[in-house]
Parts: structure tokens; C-alpha cells; sequence
């Protein structure tokens, strides 16, 4: 609904899907495993395009991101299938809001923030980290110890498990996806 | 990430609750209204 230049969002209730971060094990800080974003403790990380960056489009003057003309915002995935293709260090949930781009098996978003956290400390076949994680100095250990859940839990102040196996993770279904369509 | 076909048009959102832990309604917040201005006492 519109009335005078106001319009009504469409949803209170903010998207829910997963996600996957690489993990600066000591300093227990969440980063994007595409791109080299950091995400701030007890901040919401706010979408910004980036002109230049191979496979970004150019972003629309004026309009936010993400944009339809666009590709960037902030991508989340429905399931865990597609979050664990990118070999992260943190597997969890995240609330999604602002202006959203809806997708058939996700969705790109204005802003985020976790809200339930999994630190997997080696898994097969993800056990040794990747040459990027490697030059980036974001891992400093690996496995991943124990402590870093607290590490993380404490900063970001959202429930954090250190995991060993993808096997003891939630179901799809008990993740409480909201699609937000 | 792949994220298959978008539908083309964005929706908006806006929580009630914030989802950051401490952090207030992230909705905009109303301008605050501007207070009368307060007398200064006269010296006798």
C-alpha cells in the first residue's frame, strides 16, 4: 500500500536463511567468504554495491542495494546444500531485511545479522582451509578450537556450537526458513 | 551464490524486533520534536 509517498513494507518479520563465513579464529570475528567483508559484532552489515568487482554489474545511481539491475546485497541460500559448496568455517542462520531481492533458492538483502551459529571444526571432505583463507590470515588454527564458539558467541551475543561433524546440524526443516514469499 | 530466478520485484522489510542483540527497532525512528525554549529566570 502507498498513501503520499509512504509505502508499507511488506513484511515484519524478518527473512531467515543460511549462511556460511569464514572466521578469524582468534579475534572470533565473522567475514564473507566471497568477498573480503567484515561483519562488525552487534552491527547489522549493510549491503553496498561494488562497481569493479568481476561479475558485479553496474549498480544504478540512486537506488539501494541490492537492486533488480544489480547482483550484489548481502546472498543467503533456503538450504544448506548450496551454503557448504563454499567450504566455510561458520555455518549458520541469519535474519535478512530491508529492501530483498526473493529468489527460487535464496536471497540477496539490504541487511543481516546471524543468529544462531555453528563453528565446524574439521569436517571431511573440508578439512584443510583454502589457499584464499591462507593468504587473507583470517585462520590462524585449524581445526578450529573449541574456544573459538565462545570467542564468537561473546562478540556477536548469538548462540554458537562447535561442531565436528555436518552430520549433528539441523535439518533443513529445523532451521525455520522463512522465504519471505 | 546461486540463488536461482529472482522475482522481479524487491519487497521491503522492516522487523519490529531488531535481530541485533542490544540494538533498538531498526525501523526509522521519528524526528524528535523540538522543545520549547525554557525561560531564564530574571535576577531580582
Amino acid at each position: 500500500m502507498k498513501v503520499r509517498g509512504f509505502k508499507a513494507p511488506d513484511s515484519i518479520e524478518p527473512i531467515i536463511a543460511l549462511r556460511g563465513w569464514r572466521v578469524d579464529a582468534v579475534a572470533g570475528t565473522l567475514h564473507s567468504i566471497v568477498q573480503p567483508v567484515p561483519w562488525t559484532p552487534r552491527e547489522p552489515l549493510k549491503a553496498e554495491c561494488s562497481p569493479g568487482v568481476p561479475g558485479v554489474r553496474d549498480h544504478p545511481r540512486g537506488e539501494n542495494s541490492p537492486s533488480p539491475k544489480c547482483t550484489c546485497g548481502i546472498y543467503a541460500a533456503f538450504t544448506m546444500k548450496l551454503v557448504v559448496k563454499y567450504m566455510p568455517a561458520v555455518i549458520g542462520r541469519v535474519a535478512l531485511w530491508g529492501d530483498v531481492v526473493t529468489a527460487e533458492y535464496g536471497v540477496r538483502a539490504q541487511y543481516a545479522y546471524p543468529l544462531e551459529l555453528y563453528v565446524l571444526s574439521h569436517f571431511s571432505p573440508w578439512v584443510a582451509p583454502s589457499a584464499w583463507y591462507a593468504t587473507q590470515g583470517t585462520v590462524q588454527q585449524w581445526p578450529i578450537p573449541k574456544e573459538t564458539a565462545k570467542v564468537v558467541a561473546d562478540r556477536y551475543g548469538v548462540p554458537t556450537i562447535h561442531l565436528s561433524s555436518l552430520q549433528d546440524l539441523p535439518t533443513n526443516e529445523e532451521w525455520g526458513i522463512n522465504k519471505g514469499r | 551464490m546461486e540463488i536461482g530466478v529472482e522475482d522481479p520485484e524487491i519487497i521491503t522489510i522492516e522487523p519490529i524486533e531488531s535481530p541485533v542483540p542490544g540494538k533498538e527497532n531498526p525501523a526509522p525512528k521519528e524526528p524528535e520534536r523540538e522543545r520549547p525554549p525554557v525561560e531564564e529566570p530574571v535576577p531580582a
